[in-house]
């Protein structure tokens, strides 16, 4: 069976001293959305760029859709995949947003006289053909962002990565971008590996691996590995405040069952409050 | 924004401003030639009709023009002078003391400052009526075909576009940087000299790695998006010639000849 | 001793096609020894309002009055500096701002363009620097050498290393992880409780707002819509204020099981206040 990405024992270090990546293997299933989640110095920002070869690994291997990463397939490997990454204003080439889309599909060498269609209709997904002549400077965080994303989408990848993608945005372009995303794995069944340390975007994905010092400590559901606040501290990252509260609940004798879920945990403590 | 600094591009709406950037480019180019052939008085008297015209097609006005040659009016006055001092030949025109003023030095000094004025106002046409990334496009374009010969067009248009795209990010970097480190008691008009150098670093240093470090980021993203520059690359924008260009290009060429010719 | 705002505007390009008027009559009186945010809006003039604290920005009307200063558009600004002391002002992202040799350096810079002598600047930067949570290793590196966060610390305690009274931070926690955001709200909770610094956060995180501030200021469209204290701020339908601002987790909570039937009439300022009140109900 192929899988979107499959990872296998990837080891990486960049000064041939310390590895930053130690022996990493992992899966993410097609369709489905799986976060990466680690405190910052963890490796999961290497990751992202070894999925794509920005950076040769030392050993393992990188499988993206059963293709070998290897220096050869390194140009196959990179039309699989779109990454967004952090910086709205570093990745931003063309001068206008059109020209910006347009950027991945000179390098394709698409056809110019059938750009403007591709162009119109990836602005139009990321709700940006208002702006389609707008310079970089006129746009804000989240827009940028957006236009990022028309522009990896224009090449038709199957799975996106986002590397802590809302990370240097404002609340309104972080909801937006999140709601952008929703959309495309909901309406294009796209594969999305989202690296990021917001603990509560987790508890929306379908998957999620953990990250600690280099290697994987946790790979699973949100709802089985997001529970345990003393080991979430543990790993310097935060738990999310649905299980905070839990936890807290807990030393009262009051047993939560779904401690990741808000709704559900709301509906338990109203339940148990009719029942006394 | 009364000011046209030299070289601005200034969105009126002409027929210079829709023509072909290419075309206009070489045009220019060629005008520059004749402006400095020596072609007399009807030649010159040609050439300054000519591109008073063309001005005047691009919605330029005359004053705009001599805003733009302000900085040049100490230069000028100073060039008059020293040729006053230095030609001595044709006619005398007065005496004053132990000073004769030649016709010569007036007629040089005339000389230069038409073809001056005339470069300026052709160059400023140019850059007036085109905006800066379809002047790119133009370079590229026009480079391409020594493209065989190893000479990197692309990427010199590629690396234009991009500086082009950052300079305003840079402007607001700068900005800030310079408020930040005001904030940590940066002054520049006071303080010994050891101090405004340590004040211009903690300007540039800043600045020089923020830069260094967008660069890296902006080449991750480009490759990670299939650029490859020794590649072959579909340009989106494409430039179209009209008959008009054609025509201008004639025109232009006609005056150069006349120009040549009035020179021999 | 105060800092008041009295009939503030401030014009970006003035007579230009650009003119843009950034803040509207602001009249405000900030609360020395407190710690306060400041929310609003992407635009709403929060930063423009903040550089108006250590005079980078100049009011084109009225006046600013800061501590012993007072600030206005007229005015030849002499001995900025002094005030630039007094006031600590952090901008966001404000790594991009190291450049010295080495960390130990750069902290320094601050204190030395002020004129602080030597030795004490050394020890006021020494001391800034373990503040924020940095070891004596760190003295000698390069300031470009370490992670993203570690750079953030060290251009914090650069301002530290000034000793300001009052301390003004756009958006602090901006890009860190969780556990570094805590502990940067941590440090300066305790700038004011223990240093009694007067503490200004522009900030998105109304998490942090409710934690952590005891003050809050709301600013919508150059203008301030609300200054209040947060418990109150917190007890009103902020559908009032005709902007959207999202709720703290906390508050997400204690709505839904409002909703749901529960009271929760009791002080809550912590999860473990909230865990009571839920258990009080639950279990009499």
């Amino acid at each position: 069976m192929t899988y979107p990405i499959e990872v296998s024992q990837l080891k990486f270090s960049y000064d041939q001293i310390l590895d930053v990546v130690k022996d990493v293997s992992f899966r993410v299933e097609a369709g489905s959305y799986t976060t990466l989640i680690g405190h910052n110095g963890s490796g999961k920002s290497t990751i992202a760029k070894l999925l794509i070869g920005l950076l040769d690994k030392n050993s393992g291997s990188i499988k993206i859709e059963g293709e070998e990463l290897t220096q050869e397939t390194v140009p196959l490997i990179r039309r699989k995949i779109g990454i967004v990454f952090q910086n709205p204003d570093n990745q931003f080439i063309g001068a206008t947003v059109q020209d910006d889309i347009a950027f991945g599909l000179e390098n394709h060498q698409i056809e110019s006289s059938k750009m403007n269609e591709i162009i119109n209709t990836y602005a139009a997904q990321v709700g940006m053909s208002e702006y389609l002549n707008h310079e970089p400077t006129r746009l804000s965080g989240g827009q940028k962002q957006r236009v990022a994303i028309a522009g990896v989408l224009a090449m038709k990848p199957d799975i996106l990565i986002l590397d802590e993608a809302t990370s240097m945005l404002d609340p309104e372009g972080k909801e937006d971008i999140n709601a952008l995303v929703q959309k495309l794995h909901e309406e294009n069944n796209m594969t999305i590996l989202s690296i990021t340390h917001d603990v509560e975007e987790v508890l929306k994905s379908d998957h999620v691996i953990v990250m600690y010092d280099g290697k994987i400590v946790k790979d699973g559901m949100p709802k089985d590995v997001m529970v345990n606040e003393e080991e979430l501290i543990q790993l310097k990252l935060d738990a999310p405040y649905s299980v905070k509260l839990a936890h807290a609940l807990k030393r009262h004798g009051i047993k939560i069952t779904h401690p990741t879920d808000m709704e559900r945990m709301v509906a338990e403590l109203c339940q148990l409050r009719l029942k006394k | 924004m009364n000011n046209i600094a030299l070289g601005r591009y200034l969105p009126l709406d002409s027929i210079l401003h829709k023509m072909d950037p290419r075309y206009k480019m070489v045009a220019m180019l060629i005008l520059m030639v004749a402006i400095f052939l020596p072609s007399g008085y009807l030649g010159y008297a040609l050439l300054s009709v000519s591109v008073l015209i063309i001005l005047f097609l691009t919605k330029l006005s005359l004053s705009m023009i001599f805003k733009a040659m302000k900085p040049m009016l100490f230069m000028l006055v100073f060039l008059t002078f020293i040729n006053a001092l230095v030609l001595r030949t044709g006619t005398v025109l007065f005496t004053y003391g132990g000073f004769t003023l030649y016709s010569d030095a007036i007629y040089q000094t005339l000389y230069i400052t038409v073809r001056l004025v005339l470069m300026i106002m052709t160059t400023t046409i140019l850059t007036a009526s085109t905006k800066p990334l379809d002047l790119t496009l133009a370079i590229e374009d026009l480079l391409s075909p020594f493209k065989r010969f190893g000479f990197p067009a692309h990427e010199i248009a590629m690396m234009i576009s991009i500086a082009l795209r950052f300079i305003p990010t840079l402007i607001d970097e700068t900005n800030r940087i310079m408020k930040a480190q005001a904030s940590r008691g940066v002054d520049l008009k006071e303080g010994s000299f050891k101090e405004k150098l340590m004040a211009i670093l903690s300007l540039i240093v800043p600045l020089f790695v923020s830069s260094f470090q967008r660069a890296e980021e902006l080449a991750d993203a480009m490759e990670a998006r299939g650029y490859v520059p020794s590649l072959p690359r579909t340009r989106y924008k494409q430039l179209k010639r009209t008959f008009k260009d054609i025509v201008m290009m004639v025109v232009v060429s006609g005056l150069f000849g006349v120009i040549v010719w009035l020179s021999l | 001793m105060s800092i008041a705002f009295e009939k503030v505007s401030y014009t970006y390009a003035p007579k230009t096609p650009f003119e843009y008027i950034a803040l509207k009559n602001i009249d405000l009186a900030i609360e020395l020894n407190s710690v306060t945010a400041i929310i609003g809006p992407t635009g709403s003039g929060k930063s423009t309002l903040v550089q108006h604290l250590n005079a980078l920005l100049l009011p084109s009307s009225g006046q600013v009055l800061v501590l012993d200063r007072l600030i206005t558009s007229d005015q030849k600004q002499k001995n900025l500096k002094a005030l630039r002391q007094k006031v600590g002002l952090v901008f966001q992202f404000p790594e991009y701002q190291l450049f010295e040799e080495t960390i130990l350096k750069d902290v320094m810079f601050g204190p030395l363009n002020f004129k602080i002598p030597y030795e004490e600047a050394k020890q006021k930067s020494i001391q800034a620097i373990k503040m924020v949570g940095l070891d004596e290793s760190f003295l000698e590196r390069s300031p470009l050498d370490i992670s993203g966060g570690q750079k953030r610390r060290v251009a914090i305690a650069g301002i530290l290393a000034i000793d300001p009274d009052v301390l003004v931070l756009d958006e602090p926690t901006a890009g860190l992880d969780p556990q570094g955001a805590k502990s940067m709200m941590e440090l300066f909770l305790e700038l004011n409780r223990i240093y009694h610094k007067t503490i200004l956060i522009v900030t998105h995180d109304m998490d942090h707002v409710l934690n952590y501030c005891k003050n809050v200021i709301v600013m919508k469209k150059g203008e301030i819509l609300t200054h209040q204290r947060v418990s109150d701020f917190y007890a009103i339908d902020q559908g009032v204020l005709d902007i959207e601002l999202a709720l703290p987790q906390r508050l997400r909570f204690m709505n839904a099981l409002r909703t749901g039937g529960f009271k929760l009439n009791t002080s809550i300022q912590s999860i473990e206040d909230l865990a009571l009140a839920i258990a009080q109900e639950i279990k009499p």
